[in-house]
């Protein structure tokens, strides 16, 4: 089962794309096939969302600048951390403590949506609203295809 | 020749700033700046919006601390409505202020200040983070991880999210907790009491580990300041202001929190956004106090909670002589005792039959033009004032946070540890370490709301008088 993480702020214009797409995300997915949680920011305790036992891939959605495709899906590195820490996290430090805490090594992919506007605003740019439909297909092709699949761990 | 070494950004604190150390022609350190470099205007942007709308803007300050704005914004709305808030609805709201104390300090003590604490200072900077202390003490993060998740819990069961929630409003709270809730709760006690008796005793390692340096991180003469119930004991939503200096000598007691202005004055600085205040009598040098979780147990006569009061009993003999304990290290140890006595509080307030009362809101229009609240956030005394017209529409904020009053205190930190650690003209991690380490002990919350994909390096510059970068450094 996946869990899919929308995060960012929703009074901060685009940086709010994430949870709005995993909200969509979720009308289109069967409450079995995924877990859909939305966030302000990535915190520790996530990491006790991913040790659950009927989870065995993760999907982050975030916002990034200057990307100039709908969608960018990339997979997290496995064996290192590379963000740095603070009172937010990035996405490779919650599958490390998955993995290095509870026994549940997960494959994790980071799906970016175009940002542009991150001023007080609830209202998503052009560029990010635009780029929605476009990466809601790739990213539910992605779900159901066998990259993601082959990515199961043995144990799975 | 004159140079000045600056640090940016600083890491594993909630906001974005930067230090500056500067040297004098000696070599030796002439001053030390924590430069807050982000403008937010919540004072400004608000004028002109309801009161009522406050608590909801305000917990908007901060994605930590959310509930101590929330509370605060909500105190100072019953002030303008002029009711007096129902008893359960005052319990609650304690109840999630403990709640938001200890996610706080538990993410502020095991996750962002654990891996100094239990890697050391002179750790590689590359393993001296989150993922070196999973994998040195994996049962450490773990305990930490879940103790952070039961305050959270606490909070959304309430708030229904543990991120802003939108739940105390002028006059009360929106909703009670169920006695399927209470009981979730209740059951987790055992175990997060287990966690910070592990907590206290790695501590107490700490404070033998680095007892050779623990007076090089902001050990100084200072005043405290925070709330104190009527009787004196630890208070972190109501009672009275207490002020006490640096022997321990109160100066001021049961000061009302709506007359904070006759004791607190606000400096500032062209380099830094964030303000500095200092208790006015005493003007911006020699009132310099700090507030939080150390001054929180200088300024009480006792915690009120029995394994509180223990742990408080020993945590005094590090001030000595009756004398407040005035190592900016020794806020680590004061956050555990303060989890310690949220814990405790927790289990008393869900065993209070005064929840099972509905009568959580008092309903009113605006009586007053004034309303100032008060309330204890993890990281000190926060202050919301408000001035509104007849109908209720802002015409100033003032907003007293607690880090800003402990900036005096840290950059006096900085300082003190640039001048026992820097030698020579190069720059070496293990200051770095230090000087950033100095910083986490207080916990500093400069709060960005915001993320992007990516972050910023850490990169510190070291520069001749004239401008010349002559040393750089970089991290990640």
């Amino acid at each position: 089962m996946w869990l899919i993480i929308g995060y960012g702020n929703p009074l901060r214009g685009d940086d709010g794309a994430g949870p709005i797409f995993v909200e969509q995300l979720r009308t289109k997915l069967a409450p079995d096939f995924a877990r859909i949680i939305t966030v302000h920011q990535l915190t520790p305790e996530l990491a006790l969302e991913l040790s659950r036992p009927e989870i065995t891939r993760a999907l982050f959605v975030d916002v990034k600048r200057q990307q100039h495709s709908a969608a960018e899906i990339l997979p997290l590195p496995k064996d290192s951390v590379q963000s740095s820490f603070g009172h937010q996290l990035q996405p490779d430090i919650l599958l490390h403590s998955a993995e290095h805490l509870y026994g549940r090594p997960l494959p994790g992919w980071l799906l970016t949506l175009p940002g542009r506007d991150f001023s007080f605003s609830e209202q998503l740019s052009s560029t990010t609203s635009d780029a929605f439909e476009s990466a809601l297909e790739a990213c539910l092709s992605f779900l159901r295809s066998d990259t993601a699949r082959s990515q199961l761990p043995q144990n799975n | 020749m004159a140079k000045t070494i600056t640090i940016e950004p600083v890491t594993r604190i909630e906001g974005h700033a930067k230090i500056s150390i500067q040297l004098d022609d000696a070599g030796k350190v002439a001053d030390a700046r924590f430069h807050v470099t982000e403008f937010r205007g919540f004072e400004k942007f608000c004028v002109g919006r309801s009161f009522w709308e406050m608590p909801g803007i305000t917990a908007r300050v901060c994605g930590i601390c959310p509930v101590s704005h929330l509370l605060a914004s909500s105190k100072a709305g019953d002030a303008i409505l002029g009711v007096r808030t129902p008893a359960p609805a005052v319990a609650l709201r304690r109840l999630m202020n403990h709640g938001q104390l200890v996610q706080s300090h538990a993410l502020s003590f095991f996750l962002l200040s654990g891996p100094d604490l239990v890697l050391g200072m002179d750790a590689d900077p590359a393993k001296r983070n989150m993922a070196g202390l999973i994998a040195e003490h994996p049962e450490l993060a773990r305990a930490g991880i879940r103790l952070r998740a039961f305050g959270q819990q606490v909070i959304r069961m309430l708030g229904d999210r543990s991120i802003h929630p939108s739940w105390a409003v002028p006059g009360g709270v929106r909703k009670s907790l169920s006695a399927e809730q209470k009981s979730e709760l209740l059951k987790q006690l055992p175990e997060m009491y287990t966690t910070v008796d592990m907590a206290l005793d790695l501590m107490k390692d700490a404070l033998d580990k680095f007892a050779d340096e623990i007076d090089a991180y902001g050990d100084f003469p200072s005043l405290y300041l925070g709330l104190v119930n009527e009787e004196g004991g630890l208070e972190h939503y109501d009672g009275k202001l207490r002020v006490i200096d640096s022997e321990g000598k109160i100066l001021e007691d049961g000061a009302a929190p709506e007359d904070y202005q006759e004791l607190i004055a606000e400096a500032e600085q062209p380099w830094s956004y964030l303000k500095f205040p200092y208790y006015k009598p005493l003007g911006p040098e020699k009132g310099m106090y700090r507030v939080g979780p150390l001054a929180r147990l200088n300024v009480c006569d006792f915690a009120g909670t029995p394994k509180a009061d223990r742990e408080l009993r020993q945590f005094r003999h590090y001030g000595g002589q009756g004398k407040p304990v005035s190592g900016s290290f020794y806020y680590h140890y004061a956050r555990l005792i303060e989890i310690l006595f949220s814990l405790e509080k927790i289990e008393e307030i869900l065993a209070d039959e005064i929840l099972i009362d509905h009568h959580i809101r008092s309903q009113a229009g605006v009586n007053q033009n004034v309303g100032i609240g008060v309330s204890e956030a993890p990281r000190g005394t926060l202050f919301h004032h408000y001035k509104v017209d007849d109908n209720g529409i802002l015409e100033d904020v003032n907003l007293i946070i607690a880090t800003g009053q402990n900036n005096s205190a840290m950059n006096r930190t900085v300082k003190q540890i640039a001048e026992r650690f820097i030698s020579g003209n190069k720059l070496d991690q293990g200051l770095l370490n230090r000087v950033e380490h100095g910083i986490r002990a207080f916990d500093p919350c400069l709060s960005c709301s915001t993320h992007e994909a990516g972050r910023m390096p850490m990169q510190v510059q070291l520069f001749s008088a004239a401008g010349e970068l002559i040393d750089e450094v970089q991290r990640g």
